[in-house]
């Protein structure tokens, strides 16, 4: 897959150029510079020879048979035209730098339309239009206007952002880090993200992906091809624009609605991608899978040369759920025996400060032989004795025979510089403070028990959709988007959700004959075409307990309606069976432009709107899903029974998850759903769904 | 010659709708229609008659070529208000009734538009009441806006002054959750006090809805994309002030909308674009980038910028849609269309002697 893009065995580059300092003479040169040793067939109709490469005046010029890629370089408005000539010459594949499309406004985003409609007509894919190109170091291949080409490596980099892009590129070559290829996705008129993931899935020199997003195209499609790609190797992205500001910023740059942050979270929890918050964290993560094999387990040692660092990394390590007590006596023994009586044999071994490279040496044997330890940090801080360069020798040699995770934070800058660098020949990472290089371990651990996870299984759930269906068509016909009371609790009884019983009262003389019916306590609401929110208006009475109660709660509500609207025409009140609503919880779906419907959990009142704790997921959802939702909340103990509380019926909770979930998926009409509150009752004995809401779309 | 006064309990309840619906099932069943407004206000000039707007619209829909000056005796112009607190204003009865006169030549039956409510024009001695008894003898259908029990009081109070010159009445702009208990309760209370209910028409969104060149009009805004969309209905408006996922949830509540918000807010006005949006009016005289105009001409969303900030916006949004009268050609042929389906027409037949 797209392999004629990453490994061509010929390029045409549409627009080459004589004049030093244009895109098309740079990607002539860059090729050249970067040492492709396939065929290089510059276009431009009046020059003779670029670099000393025969120029033709046309694509279909080219004699040779055929050619793999095009590289456009030719002002907007020519590209269509050029793409028509690739395919009367058999080209399939074109990355377009050229700018000039939907970045620039009305008529550019025409053309991108146009564009986009010639390569599908002509069966070319294509990569950009405004992008800087690819780089595939493997085939020295720079089909980019970067000058510098990375080293070679197993990472591959895609980015939305051409400009970053080369910002990271030329960090790159500073620090040596190796890549494998460098993709610039540009206005993704055609290949996105999911393409460009599905292929580096594929290519055997990328050991890790990493991207830099600002929005995804196909919301579905990526959450598909993610979660298959994610099991094969890990995808860590960063993705820009999770505040309101950068949601504005990413708007007016990209002009696309971006879908909001939880729904991208989400979707990186649900597919095993590993969100990256920040650049700098990208390539924290990114050393690590690159260098390193995965952790067995959750057990990491530390060894370290100084006291202050090792207590930040136990801090660290406990912040990020890794548990430190796990060395084993045997190995606690043999550390006593080796390190001075000063030294520390817990984890962190701390081996003191005029620690040698021998010490950190037979150290590191100990831990590392103890079946228990997953993999070690080892922190070294420059101090009189220490030998810095040595250690990072040590350290590099243990390595090479042993098929845990070492991870390395040599302190410092100028003392340890000598130290990183040979510690990077041998592929161990190293990270300036012992905080990233804990956070790495723990995500390479979550990786792995991503990787392990079994497959999930998606059931689809009987409902009487037609009942559905009808409601819907019924609002509609009414000229309404909103769907409250009576009717939202039918399209939840058609899903099997418990929801209670209750019945229109229009005087309290039937008020009060309904309780008796129903049976105590009930809940009085009022029923009213102008009171949206009841109880703003006191238009709620709950847990009343006797005909008395009752009869009064009916007037009072009368009364304060009147009092607050005295517009609204009253139809009566609504007797509802009371149910005990000690905890309730709220579910909720908002369909996320870019992924789709996105399902909420929270603990209802101020848990929910106070605290914003509520865990997110897109639809469709499976069992595991769901009960990872819910604990994920940090109420979550609240569910279970604090003093002496019995815990909910938690499957309750899943199994309206999951049935919300199959609504949102067989309506995409509903746009919005709020089920609040969702009481719930002890385990075993199910959750009533008390009050629902829904927004559907026009047509 | 009847003379049917078409009253009702407040301004902007549809007596205009009702002229048209009436007045054209009128023409169809083979009467020969006359139409009259006897008291105008000054809202259009015709050369050198200032004169009635509304009059001069239903005249023209229902095909009638009288005279303006007979279609609408009597104009409240500034000038007759000082003459009336004045004590001055002379011969009005005459004018009225000679025009009548004029008017019911050689016809079956004759639309008298009444006023906001019966008692205007009274300071010109001229309340609709007077004239629908003293001076046209005329029957009246009475229409309003149903809510909740004032307007029955209203109704009641009518039909004391009126006795058995009130046909009846037609409850409009009724929302369709209320009317289960309009036609349970209501409905058979007025029948027991002697009121007939020729029908309800339900509220309809079409009908109350405003163009997008109307709203640029009125707010002095210009449009700057989608030119070929500005006659496109507006059925109601929101505010986008929130965060983004807000708004989106709200914007998904109104269909047919104007969304009116900052020209700096493009994560608002992209989440507009999601949602059923008729027009964007950008507020503060900002323009908004170049993007977001290629995703409204993808959208078919015409935006428009106006000067003024969105509180002043927004309360001049909330005048336009309060007061909406029925011009545009969809409204009219809609209008017919529910008088004809809601209008018990042989019972109101019967109820004005016409069959």
């Amino acid at each position: 897959m797209l392999e004629k893009f990453f490994s061509p065995r010929s390029v045409a580059i549409v627009g080459a150029s004589r004049e030093q300092g244009k895109v098309g003479h740079e990607i002539v040169k860059n090729l050249l510079l970067g040492g492709f040793e396939g065929q290089i067939f510059p276009i431009n109709p009046k020059a003779t020879t670029i670099l000393g490469k025969k120029v033709y005046a046309k694509i279909t010029d080219i004699p040779a048979e055929e050619v793999d890629l095009a590289i456009i370089v030719i002002p907007a408005q020519q590209v269509k035209d050029a793409l028509i000539q690739c395919a009367q010459k058999g080209i399939k594949s074109a990355i377009v730098i050229s700018a000039g499309f939907k970045e620039s406004g009305k008529d550019g985003a025409q053309r991108e339309r146009e564009l986009l409609q010639t390569a599908q007509e002509y069966g070319i894919r294509i990569l950009g239009p405004n992008c800087l190109g690819l780089i595939n170091t493997s085939a020295n291949l720079n089909a980019s206007f970067s000058t510098e080409m990375p080293p070679k490596g197993n990472i591959a980099f895609f980015s939305q952002s051409g400009a970053l892009g080369t910002a990271i590129l030329d960090w790159a070559v500073g620090q040596k880090i190796g890549f494998s290829k460098f993709i610039s996705l540009g206005n993704k008129a055609d290949l996105a993200e999911s393409s460009i993931m599905e292929a580096l899935c594929q290519d055997h020199d990328s050991r890790v992906i990493l991207g830099y997003l600002e929005g995804i195209e196909k919301g579905q499609e990526f959450l598909h091809k993610a979660r298959q790609v994610s099991k094969v190797k890990p995808i860590i992205i960063t993705k820009s624009g999770s505040t309101s500001a950068g949601t504005r910023a990413a708007s007016s740059h990209t002009g696309s609605l971006t879908g909001s942050d939880v729904a991208f979270e989400a979707a990186f929890k649900q597919t095993g991608v590993i969100r990256a918050r920040t650049i700098e964290e990208l390539f924290n993560y990114a050393l690590a899978f690159a260098y390193q094999p995965l952790p067995q387990g959750p057990n990491l040692a530390i060894i370290t040369n100084a006291g202050g660092p090792g207590i930040l990394a136990a801090d660290a390590a406990e912040k990020n759920n890794l548990n430190l007590l796990f060395l084993s006596k045997e190995t606690t023994d043999k550390l006593a025996a080796l390190l001075p009586p000063a030294a520390s044999v817990y984890n962190p071994v701390d081996i003191l400060g005029d620690a040698k490279a021998d010490r950190y040496q037979k150290t590191l044997e100990v831990v590392l032989e103890d079946p228990k330890v997953h993999g070690v940090l080892v922190i070294l801080t420059p101090q009189a004795m220490t030998e810095i360069p040595q250690t990072a020798e040590v350290i590099g040699e243990m390595s090479m025979s042993t098929e845990k995770p070492i991870l390395a934070s040599f302190m410092g800058e100028y003392a340890v510089r000598e130290g990183i660098e040979r510690l990077a020949k041998y592929k161990i990472p190293n990270y300036s403070y012992p905080e990233h290089a804990i956070e790495s371990f723990h995500t390479m651990w979550k990786y792995r028990r991503w990787q392990e996870q079994p497959p999930l299984t998606y059931v689809s759930l009987d409902a009487d959709r037609e009942r559905v269906r009808q409601i819907i068509e019924q609002v509609r016909k009414e000229g309404h988007l909103e769907i409250g009371d009576l009717k939202a609790r039918e399209i939840l009884a058609a899903y099997r959700f418990e929801v209670p019983f209750s019945r229109v009262a229009e005087d309290s003389s039937m008020a009060v004959a309904l309780a008796e019916e129903i049976g105590y306590p009930v809940v009085m609401k009022i029923v009213s075409p102008d009171v949206l929110h009841k109880s703003d208006v006191g238009g709620v009475k709950v847990g009343l307990k006797t005909p008395e109660e009752v009869h009064a709660a009916f007037h009072e509500i009368m009364a304060k309606v009147r009092k607050f609207m005295p517009q609204a025409l009253i139809q009566g009140v609504s007797i509802q069976k009371m149910y005990d609503g000690k905890r309730e919880v709220i579910l909720g779906m908002a369909r996320d432009p870019q992924f789709g419907p996105l399902i909420m959990f929270g603990l209802g009142g101020i848990y929910v709107e106070v605290l914003k704790d509520v865990s997110f997921r897109i639809a469709p959802i499976c069992r595991e899903e769901a009960q990872a939702m819910i604990t994920e909340i940090k109420s979550y103990p609240m569910l279970k029974g604090v003093r002496g509380q019995k815990p909910v019926d938690m499957n309750a909770i899943v199994d309206a998850l999951l049935r919300l979930s199959q609504l949102a998926v067989d309506f995409p009409e509903i746009l919005e759903a709020d089920i609040n509150p969702l009481i719930m009752k002890e385990s075993g004995q199910g959750a009533v769904a008390v009050d629902a809401r829904f927004t559907i779309s026009p047509n | 010659m009847i003379s049917l006064y078409i009253g009702s309990t407040s301004g902007y309840s549809g007596k205009s709708l009702v002229c048209l619906g009436l007045g054209n099932r009128f023409a169809q069943d083979g009467y020969r229609l006359s139409y009259m407004k006897p008291i105008g206000k000054p809202t259009a000039q015709v050369g050198e008659t200032i004169t009635d707007e509304d009059a001069i619209f239903i005249a023209k829909a229902l095909s009638l070529s009288d005279p303006l000056e007979t279609i609408c005796p009597i104009v409240v112009t500034q000038d007759m208000i000082v003459q009336a607190y004045q004590n001055k204003t002379e011969g009005l009865e005459g004018r009225l009734i000679n025009a009548h006169q004029k008017l019911s030549q050689h016809r079956d039956i004759m639309l008298i538009g009444g006023g906001s409510d019966l008692y205007e024009g009274a300071f010109l001695g001229l309340s609709g009441l007077y004239i629908v008894k003293r001076l046209l003898d005329a029957k009246v259908i009475l229409i309003d806006r149903f809510t909740n029990e004032v307007c029955v009081d209203c109704i009641l109070g009518i039909k004391e002054s009126l006795g058995d010159r009130l046909c009846g009445v037609i409850l409009n702009r009724v929302v369709p959750e209320r009317i289960d208990y309009v036609q349970r309760r209501i409905i058979p209370f007025l029948s027991t006090r002697g009121i007939d209910t020729f029908g309800i028409i339900p509220y309809d969104q079409l009908l109350n809805a405003v163009t997008v060149k109307e709203l640029s009009e009125a707010l002095g805004a210009e449009i700057i994309c989608c030119h070929d969309q500005v006659d496109e209905l507006v059925e109601n408006y929101v505010i986008g002030a929130m965060t983004v996922d807000r708004a989106l949830k709200y914007f998904r509540q109104k269909k047919n909308k104007a969304v009116i918000t900052g020209g700096d807010r493009p994560e608002i006005q992209l989440a507009a674009l999601e949602t059923s949006t008729k027009c964007i009016i950008l507020t503060g005289n900002l323009y908004p980038s170049e993007l977001i105009l290629v995703q409204a001409e993808e959208h078919h969303v015409p935006v428009m910028v106006a000067k003024d900030d969105t509180q002043a916006t927004v309360e001049k949004v909330e005048r336009i849609f309060g007061r909406i009268r029925v011009r545009d050609q969809r409204k009219v042929a809609r209008a017919l269309e529910l008088i004809d389906q809601c209008i018990d027409f042989p019972t109101l037949y019967r109820k004005i002697g016409l069959a």
